[in-house]
């Protein structure tokens, strides 16, 4: 009964919680996250595009203003949150890369239904496939210039947030970044 | 694996984890330095090593080329979440008009066919709309929709998206930004300043009702295609801008919505924001209009350069702005334009206008070829120094103060007729406004003024510097009376408004109509205060002095009327009141009509005078009435419609006709829905309404979802410490266990109490009274001990907190007396009894029927505890207290008759039992025939008395009636069942049958 009275914050509560320290929350908000960040991102996938004047909001921002209760965290709570939402990101758009990759094989008529941004989406899937891999393996040789690109490129996340999350200065995320993706860009694009 | 991939797979395997490291230090390296510098730089570090070399100028080609590359966030990839329509609200989303500091304005369009209405939606940026906000604004969006004036932009609607987001709806506006309109034109300075006029219009409108724009700026002032200004965006920068008010925390960032370029010092300081402050901004709008330029030439600064002008540089005169060529323009600024304009952009907010108003009054002398004020320099300097002298009040605190003067201000504008009195208004709301605003918050020693400070000493200095203008003196006691009548400080605004009458009589004579406001104020506030006495004889004195004029004002004649129709019903005659509200009524119409606010109130005021007196049909009527009246004024869809409706609910609910309340709280609701959206407080209220009539009807299973919905809604608008959140919790809780939900109703209690422990402390009055319902959900499942503890607990908070002699101490008193009992804790039950009845008795007095009860329950107890004799005389106390209280016939007397009856059986005097056993036999036979089990017992007391007496046969028979009767209803094994049995056994016996021959 008092559960139905609540507002569903408990991904809310586990971030505090994660945050506080209790180092379990996280493998009870992981699974929380992915699952929603998924049917958002599934929704995405499956909208007509019909207002072109409207501009995408971040996904993970969105879903941390949907899923979070931003009256209860801290700043430090919210990048934690990012910093979380940033690794679903990638795997769930790398699995829908990875199937779209494969519809577009297989050949099939597929291409007719969809409009032109799932069209952008496909486009990129093997883009998004190489880069997925590449970041990889970077990350074998420097995680954090790895961190770095899941935070900007797959959690819209800014230098300064990523920063904070990487208790580093701004300058050295700049700078890391660049180096990235340069690398990565070197790595994918001279054959 | 495709070939791409199988090529990366490839260089990451050439790479070792030494190599990239020594990559990477040499990127570092070479980042540091400027491009021309790096390729010298790499021929000496890889001198060595010409794979490294051919590495690093491969990634440096990379770094430039991968600039764009990944910068755009993997989510742009994706589609919009659009689900069909984009819809906010009833509305529907037709393209999108601009972006601005707050978020995206919309081009929408309500979808019901009957208002083909085209509006502009702005859509709050997420990052601003923390709860916060979204509580604020929900509070003053009624104050923003109020504001009506032909040259503001309405704010129709707004509310939560799904989202959670805020949004606002106005009416959309076509039109050309002001300064942009001014130049196509061409118009002349002149034509400028009456366009300006416009503007300020709106702006003065706006301040007389206390909403500060804080954000104006050409972009938002346009100019219709017939030549209208439209200002949008009105008090929408306040509700996004945190101040440091007192309930927020001192650490909180604040949010400044503001433009730079049209920013006042203050703004930028982040102080304290006034009707000033919008003044700044409309002399930086004439400056630009005047001069084609901004005061502080800020072409190409930064935005922190900007602010240092605005903060630090003095502005050119805008005669000295414009350049040589222009020497007509310059000769028609220089002086009274000068002057006006900078005087408009002062750093500090007191040397400004202290409002749009003043300005207005400047810009018509300069069109009308009068002195302008602005040159004069200190027309005001009186007022200016004698407040000053004082250093009164901090602009915070004078926010809220103006914020109570709102209706007072206006009024006092809107009596304005003779030329004398208009200066009178402008005296004192210039003075109010100086008093309140003026004062530089350092001059207060860091220290902020309540609001309660400020007006005691605004009281202090206009009894001590106003005795010269004793006008002027009365006005402003009377002001600041109202001021403490708002904030219910009843006692400091009678004193205030009392002096007031005092000096009126003086200056003015006894009879005056000055005199007679001011008594009716003063009436109205004893009234407030609950001195009926003394607000009868005033407002009874303003009304016969009214009376013995030949032409009395008629509408203050109605107010009078009105008000003390309201004191009268009130002091519990409502029969008296409805001629006074009749007559109140008559007049309006013969001055508005019949179809006029305030006939339609009066009818209303008539319709709680007849309800109050009983004649609840009259009371429907005219509530219908009113309703109808509101209706066609209003049209359906109106807060005051809804509010009528649901006053119409609560009459039906108090004449019991419960489906007819149930019905107009759901239209009530309806509409409140329509124009507050879902998560509204007032909402929640209707909700509670809703559920009140339900729960009445004995339906608590629907009473429990709209209950729920209102708890929730209460919650995330108030939080959780609100006492309106507390109170649906405790009413779910109840609800629900009414309902049989006794474990959710029990972790309700339980999350309220641990809520208002937190919030109340440990002790409150609220918190004893949660106590006592979780009791009876222990009690109803026999957790005896549970409920003892809870009832002692909630009866000693509430001796703490209310005193002995609140009722509750006694109710709380007899509750724990009846669970001691229950749990056969004799003794204590009967100490705790006689103490009840004691304090009952000192209290309430004998005859109060709480009182009567609690001697009949304790003379049971005593009867069951074989203290016969003091248990016959309280019985029989209680049995002729409730005889002289109650008709002969009263179903209620059964208990007391049946008390009386049985103890003197018991005591060996069946003869004087008798009587009133027969009694209360035939009054419940009479009263509740349906009533078996209860009719039943009486016979068995009643046998069992005829058998004390030796009177067999009738026993039997009603020994028999009464046994088979519980033997149906109750079972073998009930204990009632049995003792039947054993004394029809005993009956038999004495008249020597055998037992077999029973039923």
């Amino acid at each position: 009964m008092t559960n139905r009275m609540e507002p569903p914050d408990s991904i809310t509560r586990l971030l505090v919680a994660y945050g506080d320290g209790d180092d379990a929350a996280l493998d009870r908000l992981l699974p929380q996250v992915y699952d929603r960040l998924h049917a958002l991102a599934h929704r995405h996938m499956l909208g007509e595009r019909r207002h072109h004047t409207f501009t995408t909001t971040a996904l993970v921002h969105e879903a941390y203003l949907a899923l979070v209760n931003q009256a209860v965290v801290t700043s430090k709570n919210r990048l934690q949150f990012f910093a979380l939402a940033s690794r679903m990101m990638r795997n769930i758009l790398i699995d829908y890369a990875r199937q779209r990759h494969a519809q577009k094989r297989g050949g099939d008529a597929i291409r007719t239904s969809l409009d032109d941004t799932t069209i952008a989406l496909e486009e990129r899937a093997e883009e998004l496939l190489a880069l997925d891999e590449a970041l990889t393996r970077l990350a074998e040789f420097d995680e954090r210039l790895a961190q770095v690109v899941e935070y900007r490129f797959f959690g819209g996340m800014t230098i300064a947030e990523t920063a904070e999350v990487l208790q580093v200065s701004a300058m050295t995320v700049t700078r890391d970044w660049q180096k990235a993706k340069a690398w990565l860009y070197h790595v994918m694009h001279t054959s | 694996m495709s070939k791409r991939h199988q090529h990366i797979h490839d260089r990451f395997d050439a790479l070792s984890s030494a190599r990239w490291q020594r990559i990477d230090a040499l990127l570092d390296a070479v980042l540091a330095l400027e491009p021309d510098a790096r390729a010298a730089y790499l021929d000496d570090a890889c001198e060595e090593d010409d794979e490294l070399r051919v590495e690093m100028d491969a990634l440096l080609a990379s770094l430039e080329a991968a600039e764009p590359f990944l910068e755009t966030p993997a989510a742009a990839l994706l589609p919009d979440a659009a689900t069909g329509d984009h819809r906010i609200g009833a509305y529907r989303l037709v393209r999108e008009l601009g972006q601005g500091g707050m978020g995206t304005v919309y081009l929408a369009e309500r979808d019901d066919a009957q208002f083909d209405q085209q509006v502009a939606i702005k859509l709050i940026r997420p990052d601003l709309a923390s709860s916060e906000i979204v509580r604020r604004f929900l509070h003053e969006r009624q104050i923003l929709a109020r504001l009506n004036h032909p040259n503001i932009a309405r704010l129709l609607d707004g509310g939560l998206t799904d989202e959670k987001q805020p949004y606002f709806v106005m009416a959309y506006v076509e039109g050309t930004p002001l300064d942009a309109y001014c130049d196509t034109n061409q118009l002349s300075i002149r034509e400028r300043l009456r366009v300006f006029l416009q503007v300020l219009e709106a702006v003065a409108y706006a301040h007389r009702n206390l909403v500060v724009h804080r954000d104006l700026k050409p972009s938002n002032i346009l100019v219709t295609g017939d030549g209208t200004v439209k200002l949008l965006d009105f008090g929408v920068a306040k509700l996004l801008t945190r101040d440091a008010g007192p309930d927020h925390h001192a650490t909180q960032t604040g949010v400044r919505v503001m433009t730079p370029a049209f920013a006042a010092p203050e703004q930028i300081r982040g102080e304290p924001i006034t009707t000033a402050t919008d003044v700044y901004a409309l002399g930086v709008l004439l400056y630009r209009l005047l001069t084609g330029q901004h005061p502080y030439k800020i072409e190409g600064k930064s935005t922190s350069e900007v602010e240092r002008s605005i903060l630090e540089t003095l502005p050119t005169a805008p005669s000295t702005a414009v350049t040589a060529p222009q020497a007509n323009l310059r000769r028609t600024l220089r002086g009274d334009l000068d002057a006006i304009c900078l005087k408009a952009l002062r750093k500090e907010p007191d040397q400004r206008y202290s409002s749009a108003e003043p300005f207005i009054d400047d810009i018509q002398r300069y069109l009308g070829r009068l002195p302008v004020t602005a040159r004069k320099g200190t027309t005001r300097y009186r007022l200016q120094t004698f407040v000053r002298r004082h250093k009164l009040g901090v602009a915070a605190t004078a926010a809220v103060i103006l914020a109570l003067l709102g209706g007072v201000i206006t009024t006092t504008r809107q009596a304005q007729v003779a030329q004398a009195e208009r200066d009178k208004a402008q005296q004192v709301t210039t003075f109010l406004i100086d008093l309140f605003e003026v004062a530089n918050p350092s001059d207060t020693q860091g220290d902020t003024l309540t609001v309660i400070q400020v007006l005691e000493q605004g009281a202090q200095d206009i009894r001590r510097s106003l005795g010269e203008q004793p006008d002027l003196q009365a006005e402003m006691m009377g002001v600041i009376g109202s001021v403490y009548q708002k904030l219910g400080l009843y006692n400091q605004s009678a004193t205030l408004l009392d002096e007031a009458l005092a000096v009126r009589r003086t200056t003015h004579g006894d009879d005056s109509e000055e005199v007679l406001q001011s008594q009716n104020a003063l009436g109205f506030v004893r009234y407030l205060e609950g001195d009926y006495d003394e607000a009868e004889r005033l407002l009874r004195a303003s009304l016969e002095n009214l009376r013995t004029k030949t032409r009395p004002d008629p509408l203050v004649l109605a107010t009078t009327l009105n008000n003390l129709g309201v004191l009268v019903r009130d002091q519990g005659d409502p029969a008296a009141s409805l001629p006074l509200h009749t007559e109140a009524l008559t007049l309006y119409r013969t001055a508005h009509g019949n179809e006029h606010p305030d006939v339609a109130d009066t009818l209303e005021r008539l319709a709680a005078a007849e309800e109050a007196a009983g004649n609840y049909d009259a009371s429907e009527r005219l509530h219908e009435e009113a309703l109808l009246m509101y209706q066609a004024m209003y049209g359906e869809d109106h807060l005051t419609v809804a509010v009528t409706l649901g006053n119409l609910a609560s009459l039906m609910t108090t004449q019991g006709k419960y489906e007819d309340a149930e019905r107009l709280h759901r239209e009530s609701l309806a509409i409140r829905k329509k124009l507050q959206g879902d998560a509204h407080v007032e909402v929640a209220d209707a909700l509670t309404g809703l559920a009140g009539a339900l729960y009445s009807q004995g339906n608590y299973g629907d009473a429990i979802p709209p209950l729920q919905e209102a708890l929730v809604t209460r919650r995330t608008l108030l939080g959780d410490e609100h006492p309106l959140v507390f109170s649906s919790m405790n009413n779910l809780a109840l609800v629900m266990s009414y309902h049989g939900e006794d474990e959710a109703a029990e972790a309700i209690f339980q999350e309220s109490l641990a809520i208002a422990r937190r919030t109340l402390g440990d002790e409150h009055p609220n918190i004893a009274s949660t106590l006592e319902n979780l009791a009876w959900i222990y009690l109803d499942r026999r957790d005896l001990a549970e409920a003892e503890r809870l009832l002692r607990e909630s009866l000693m908070m509430r001796q703490k907190l209310l005193g002995d002699e609140h009722p509750l101490v006694f109710t709380s008193m007899n509750n724990l007396a009846r669970v001691l009992k229950e749990a056969e804790q004799f003794d204590q039950a009967e100490a705790m009894y006689r103490e009840a009845l004691a304090l009952g008795r000192q209290t309430q007095g004998n005859d109060h029927p709480r009182v009567i009860s609690t001697m009949h329950n304790l003379g049971r107890l005593l009867h069951e505890t074989g203290n016969l004799a003091t248990a016959d005389s309280l019985l029989s106390a209680a049995l002729a207290q409730n005889r002289a209280r109650l008709p002969a016939d009263h179903p209620n007397l059964v208990h007391s008759l049946v008390g009386v009856g049985t103890v003197r059986t018991d005591r060996n005097l069946p003869a004087e039992g008798e009587p009133f056993l027969r009694e209360a036999l035939a009054l419940e036979q009479a009263a509740r025939p349906d009533n078996r089990v209860q009719i039943a017992q009486i016979q068995h007391h009643l046998g069992v008395c005829l058998e004390a007496q030796a009177q067999y046969p009738e026993a039997e028979s009603l020994l028999r009636e009464a046994y088979g009767v519980l033997l149906d209803e109750r079972g073998a094994e009930h204990a009632l069942t049995q003792e039947a049995l054993n004394h029809l056994r005993a009956v038999f016996e004495a008249q020597g049958k055998s037992i077999e021959v029973l039923p």
